[in-house]
């Protein structure tokens, strides 16, 4: 029971830290921003963990520790993914809420197709893959980046294990 | 330290790694169809050996019933986790966008113009596969050429992020987030 505590303590802790953060100023980097609090308060209590074990708020052995830790990393990561739905909404639920919001009066395909019309899903992409370098601006046109291609031989080799056709 | 402890702490692990071997194993066998089926069955065989070698491990230790309740709830929501992460992952192959590019960028030497990218994905034909989608789905009904709100279960979804943008990025990220997507980039990096 103590494990479970410490355990919902410690992911509770984290994301404190992240919704104040978050509500004093958006860092730029959202996602390694998340990455550096989680696993940040991870590590400071593995540190303190180690230094006092046994406290009331730290673990009291090793496997407890591990126990804390798979917990937290597993959480965290969920969140760090689910987040990103948070940070920008998607095509489908754009249109979903526009028309929602226009109560009865409802839109025609020409006022939605509007509405997406202000940025293309696909520049808006290249944009945020050449900020997080996956991809370079070269002329007119993109390069692979080492990055990029790394997320790219990996995503295919294990599409191809699956047996699955080309995404997107 | 009991004998079977680390089996406990272990099995989330242990169920991630049940999961990737029957996902794989499944979508082989189910080439073809849609892969969330094979998705859902890697993770109910993950969560299923999670909570089997919890409470197996939990009972040859003699853990009392409390501690074991709470080990089993636990490692279900670390099992729970690890799925939804693992989920995502795959989802990648199958829905994104920016995988979808870096595969046509990898097909093409490693580069390709800005207008032929833009070529390959026309905004125009976005909206028309999101439309024709939601109009397919029953999400939205046309009613003398406009578009009105059908089933609930999306836009539910939508109004539950819209909730938690609110929440946790604040009011007014929010409300920028509300408008068109060409005004949010902007809002956004008006924030920064």
């Amino acid at each position: 029971m103590t494990t479970a505590c410490l355990a919902a303590g410690l992911f509770a802790a984290a994301f404190l830290v992240h919704w104040v953060w978050w509500r004093i100023a958006l860092p730029r980097r959202q996602t390694a921003a998340l990455l550096t609090v989680f696993f940040g308060v991870l590590f400071a209590w593995l540190a303190v963990s180690h230094v006092a074990p046994g406290g009331r708020f730290t673990a009291g052995d090793r496997w407890e520790a591990i126990h804390v830790a798979i917990f937290h990393t597993a959480l965290s990561l969920a969140y760090i993914v689910a987040y990103s739905a948070l940070e920008h909404r998607s095509p489908s639920m754009t249109l979903l809420v526009a028309v929602a919001d226009s109560a009865a009066a409802g839109c025609t395909p020409d006022e939605l197709r509007g509405l997406l019309r202000g940025a293309s899903p696909v520049e808006v992409r290249l944009d945020a893959m050449a900020h997080e370098g996956m991809v370079v601006r070269e002329g007119d046109g993109y390069r692979l980046a080492p990055k990029g291609r790394a997320w790219a031989v990996v995503l295919a080799v294990w599409r191809r294990l699956l047996g699955m056709p080309r995404g997107g | 330290m009991n004998d079977h402890h680390p089996l406990v702490v272990l099995a989330p692990v242990i169920g991630l790694a049940v999961d990737c071997v029957s996902h794989v194993a499944a979508a082989r066998l189910l080439r073809g169809r849609s892969p969330y089926p094979a998705l859902a069955v890697g993770a109910a065989c993950g969560l299923a050996t999670t909570l089997a070698v919890t409470l197996i491990a939990a009972g040859r230790d003699a853990t009392p019933v409390l501690d074991t309740a709470a080990y089993v709830a636990m490692n279900g929501f670390a099992s729970l986790a690890f799925a939804f992460g693992y989920f995502n992952f795959v989802n990648l192959t199958v829905a994104s966008l920016r995988i979808r590019i870096l595969e046509e960028l990898l097909d093409s030497g490693g580069w390709l113009s800005r207008d032929a990218i833009l070529d390959r994905y026309g905004t125009s034909s976005v909206a028309d596969l999101r439309l024709e989608r939601l109009v397919g789905g029953g999400h939205l009904v046309e009613r003398n050429g406009r578009l009105h709100t059908g089933r609930l279960q999306f836009l539910l979804v939508a109004r539950i992020f819209d909730a938690l943008r609110w929440l946790i990025l604040g009011p007014r990220y929010a409300a920028a987030l509300r408008q068109s997507p060409g005004a949010r980039v902007n809002a956004r990096d008006r924030d920064l």
